[in-house]
């Protein structure tokens, strides 16, 4: 069932066990879970079906820091949630990537990929994902990684008739839970806010919140401040360890063999290092994207000059009224270092429309990051070399230490962090099973669960973890 | 002529063609960058790495001005 107000679902008389937050990938997955299972589920979802920029301002905010992203453009509010501007780039984190590292503070995960392996079967169902391929070792150092370039499924448009026809799922757009109530052991109740006013208080056995990297901590900080502490009692960790992809163009190369590693459509290919290679060095994770230029014969001789003497490649193309660019570049993205300093704040000065305080996003790279962009690129390089398979030349605000480029890619839209997975309450917010601490009916879906970013897109691993609190809760939930 | 050939011969006449218009052309600061990429493109003409008299690896990565290389790719 789909209602367009809470006040339509109000009319329909019907008597939710768990009462689910936000309607993106980690909100309908686990939807779907409870409601195959038989458990009746309301999704409150705070937009409508379609994008609307009364919705979307309620996702501005603040950052403080590093340059990144208006925070209302690197999500969207609406069914479906940012999986609707979602490129599809898919795999899962990587097993090292659940690991404790000595070098890094604050790493390791309670679970490990052990735990959510038995749903990529299901994962690869619900993105409509070819089979996973093991990673190909090029060298001690390097791994040529898979990362899928699927179609991008749009939740919302996907399962819209398969939620509208469920006699378990009831989906009530326009309302957004702009605070949970609770008493320390319990959450006892969601203020709601539907289509433009107040409209009351939802109860339900069960409360989880999927509402994204950034909403679930403003909602979490928001609820404890108004209930003295009743919603999350362990808060010491509540919106820290925040997390991003930053990416930015690393150098560019030169192949011996330009067939060597199989592209995709994009003429791109992915690299990463080893385990060894991250301990003996001390970095943390990072993937490499090499975009091949698709020039053939002398076009690609002075396509792998314009690397090295830009200007004469320049003058070369003229000559045969081209414009070629290095044959290829490299980007790299990285594993951020889970910080406490990185963090979500509530704004103090600005509020939305319903008057709850808009994110502050204090966020910074640390100088680990900055060691593991540039050892990374120099193992990559070392690599290609040692193998005979290309030249690569780093890029020279890497190698001079200067500043982070302001006209790139900044980062990949990946919230991470915030109410972190983990056993120690000072350091996480939410237990291996999703639950918060403390707490005896509240749940966090989505990534700001994630300990650690790894390097690669989270939405294959957001999928996978919802699927299997999805499970649990079908376990330990009584109908 | 077979394709690594004509792909030879191409290479030849750029390279031609870039040397004679080099002086007339090209600034001091572009016959650097030159000098500094052509010898790494001698490499993926698959010519044989020269064995250093002085017993300095050929096979040594080494770093210069951005381009990681092996020492052989100098020569």
């Amino acid at each position: 069932m789909i209602f367009d107000s809470y006040e339509a679902y109000k009319q329909a008389s019907f008597k939710p066990k768990v009462c689910l937050l936000g309607s993106g990938p980690a909100g309908t997955t686990i939807a779907r879970k409870l409601g195959a299972a038989g458990i009746p589920v309301v999704v409150l979802e705070a937009g409508s079906r379609e994008f609307s920029d009364e919705s979307q301002d309620f996702y501005r905010g603040a950052t403080v820091g590093d340059d990144y992203f208006d925070l209302d453009i690197t999500r969207l509010r609406f069914m479906g949630g940012s999986s609707n501007h979602w490129a599809g780039w898919c795999r899962v984190l990587d097993s090292q990537d659940f690991e404790p590292k000595a070098w890094a503070p604050d790493t390791g995960w309670p679970i490990s990929r052990a735990d959510i392996e038995p749903y990529l079967p299901e994962v690869r169902d619900i993105l409509e994902l070819p089979d996973f391929r093991p990673d190909v070792p090029i060298s001690d150092d390097i791994r040529w990684v898979q990362l899928i370039k699927s179609g991008a499924v749009r939740f919302g448009e996907k399962f819209a008739d398969e939620l509208d026809r469920s006699k378990n799922i009831a989906v009530v757009l326009n309302t957004y839970a702009t605070e949970l109530a609770g008493d320390g052991r319990r959450v006892t109740g969601a203020k709601l806010w539907s289509n433009g006013e107040g409209a009351g208080t939802i109860t339900a056995d069960y409360f989880i919140t999927c509402t994204g990297g950034l909403e679930n901590s403003k909602l979490l900080l928001w609820s404890n401040q108004r209930s003295n502490g009743g919603v999350v009692p362990n808060a010491a960790a509540l919106g820290r360890y925040w997390m991003e992809h930053p990416t930015f163009e690393g150098g560019n190369a030169i192949l011996t063999n330009y067939s060597e590693f199989e592209v995709d459509a994009s003429n791109e290919a992915f690299f990463s290092p080893t385990p060894a290679a991250m301990e003996r060095l001390q970095i943390l994770n990072f993937g490499i994207r090499l975009i091949e230029m698709p020039y053939p014969n002398v076009k690609r001789l002075i396509a792998d000059l314009a690397c090295t003497a830009p200007t004469m490649a320049e003058w070369m193309s003229d000559q045969l009224s081209q414009r070629l660019r290095c044959a290829a570049q490299l980007y790299v993205a990285w594993e951020q270092a889970p910080l406490a300093s990185n963090q979500i704040e509530l704004s103090k000065t600005d509020v939305d429309h319903a008057g709850v305080p808009r994110v502050e996003l204090h966020w910074k790279k640390s100088p680990l990051e900055r060691r593991t962009l540039l050892e990374g690129l120099r193992l990559f390089g070392t690599t290609m070399a040692q193998k005979n398979l290309g030249r690569v030349r780093i890029a020279d605000w890497i190698g001079n230490g200067g500043d982070y480029p302001t006209n790139e890619e900044t980062a990949g839209h990946h919230h991470m962090g915030g109410t972190r997975m983990g056993t120690d309450v000072l350091k996480s917010v939410v237990d291996a099973n999703c639950k918060v601490h403390g707490m005896d009916n509240l749940y966090v879906g989505g990534s700001s669960v994630f300990c650690t970013s790894g390097q690669c897109n989270p939405t294959t691993t957001i999928t996978a973890l919802a699927c299997r609190l999805g499970d649990h809760l079908s376990k330990v939930i009584t109908v | 002529m077979c394709a690594v050939q004509e792909r030879h011969a191409y290479r030849v006449r750029i390279e031609r063609r870039v040397m004679s218009n080099f002086i007339k052309k090209i600034s001091r600061r572009t016959i650097m960058q030159a000098l500094i990429a052509l010898p790494a493109l001698s490499l993926f003409r698959n010519q044989p790495a020269v064995s250093d008299p002085n017993g300095i690896d050929p096979d040594e990565i080494v770093e210069v001005n951005g381009w990681i290389l092996r020492r052989s790719d100098l020569a």
